[in-house]
């Protein structure tokens, strides 16, 4: 875009004037102004956990934005589905925090290393043995998440019977097919 | 289907087990921004209990405290080695008990009934039942 000057904040602790601030316990409506100079202009995306113990920021748009309906992301959220956006390992950087993480063993013997923060339990992204150089953020855990657009469901077959998906996404039973797997 | 049941939970690591006993009192959906930032995701759905209907028999999860959007003390607790959320304590319908509901082993019995919440609801989170939405919480 011909328009697209570097505007970046110096941090996450130094948002814009006009921007809303969603955060810790909040949940004002986003400024529609600040959204429209954030899709337009800004490559930086910030995040969080909930009691502001980590901070992180990533730059450009994610590879891959998906619900994932997995067990061991039910298991670790309490939730039906997360909500996770794939993006490059060096995009990202932790600004703020040191997240715990435990090991979540896969069937076929991978490893999805969990990480969150240890005073509030906030999610916050997920790193895979089988992909190193790719993060999955939790998109629960950005300030600001009018950019995210889940594009597919994974995991579907292990769904919850009582959670209906009537959204038109495609799905998918396990993980979809990527690289050398994609034909 | 408020019928009294049996079931039981726990974390992934298998540090902090729980069981309830009794009624469920309702299941609902919420997309409040706690929730969002606990789970990572979109929200949660908590079954709701009264308190003695819940035990946790093994280990101690790691509470969080906060206070939600209209002042409310809440807390919220999860294992603090594998980071599982499990539950949260309703101070102000005390003496009520939010359980994850897909912390439970077999959630198969859960009936979200409705959502709360919808007014922190993010925008890329598609609501696709018909189930009763309210902007705030459980009155």
């Amino acid at each position: 875009m011909f328009f697209d000057i570097p505007m970046r904040r110096k941090s996450v602790m130094d948002p814009p004037p006009d921007y809303d601030y969603p955060y810790r316990n909040k949940h004002v409506p986003q400024n529609d102004a600040a959204i429209q100079r954030d899709q337009l202009m800004s490559t930086k995306h910030a995040g969080g956990c909930g009691c502001g113990q980590i901070e992180y920021e990533f730059d450009g748009s994610p590879l891959l934005t998906a619900h994932c309906h997995c067990r061991d992301c039910q298991r670790s959220s309490g939730a039906p589905k997360s909500t996770i956006l794939l993006i490059m390992k060096s995009s990202f950087t932790l600004l703020k925090g040191e997240p715990k993480s435990y090991e979540f063993k896969l069937d076929d013997g991978n490893s999805t290393n969990r990480h969150f923060c240890s005073t509030c339990g906030g999610a916050v992204y997920s790193s895979f043995t089988k992909m190193p150089e790719i993060l999955a953020i939790k998109a629960g855990s950005l300030v600001q998440t009018s950019f995210v657009k889940p594009t597919i469901h994974i995991w579907v077959n292990s769904k919850q019977k009582w959670e209906s998906l009537n959204d038109g996404l495609p799905q998918f039973p396990k993980n979809p097919p990527m690289g050398e797997e994609a034909e | 289907m408020n019928e009294s049941l049996q079931s039981s939970g726990g974390c992934y690591c298998g540090q902090i087990k729980f069981q309830v006993k009794g009624e469920v009192f309702v299941s609902t959906y919420c997309h409040c921004r706690q929730c969002q930032q606990s789970t990572g995701g979109a929200g949660s759905c908590l079954s709701i209990f009264k308190k003695g209907a819940f035990n946790v028999i093994k280990g101690s999860p790691k509470e969080y405290q906060y206070a939600n959007v209209i002042g409310h003390a809440m807390k919220c607790y999860f294992c603090g080695m594998c980071g599982s959320q499990i539950y949260t304590d309703l101070k102000n319908h005390d003496p009520l008990v939010a359980i994850r509901a897909t912390a439970f082993e077999d959630p198969i019995w859960v009936q979200p009934t409705n959502h709360i919440w919808v007014s922190a609801k993010q925008s890329w989170d598609f609501i696709s039942d018909d189930l009763p939405q309210s902007p705030e919480g459980l009155t």
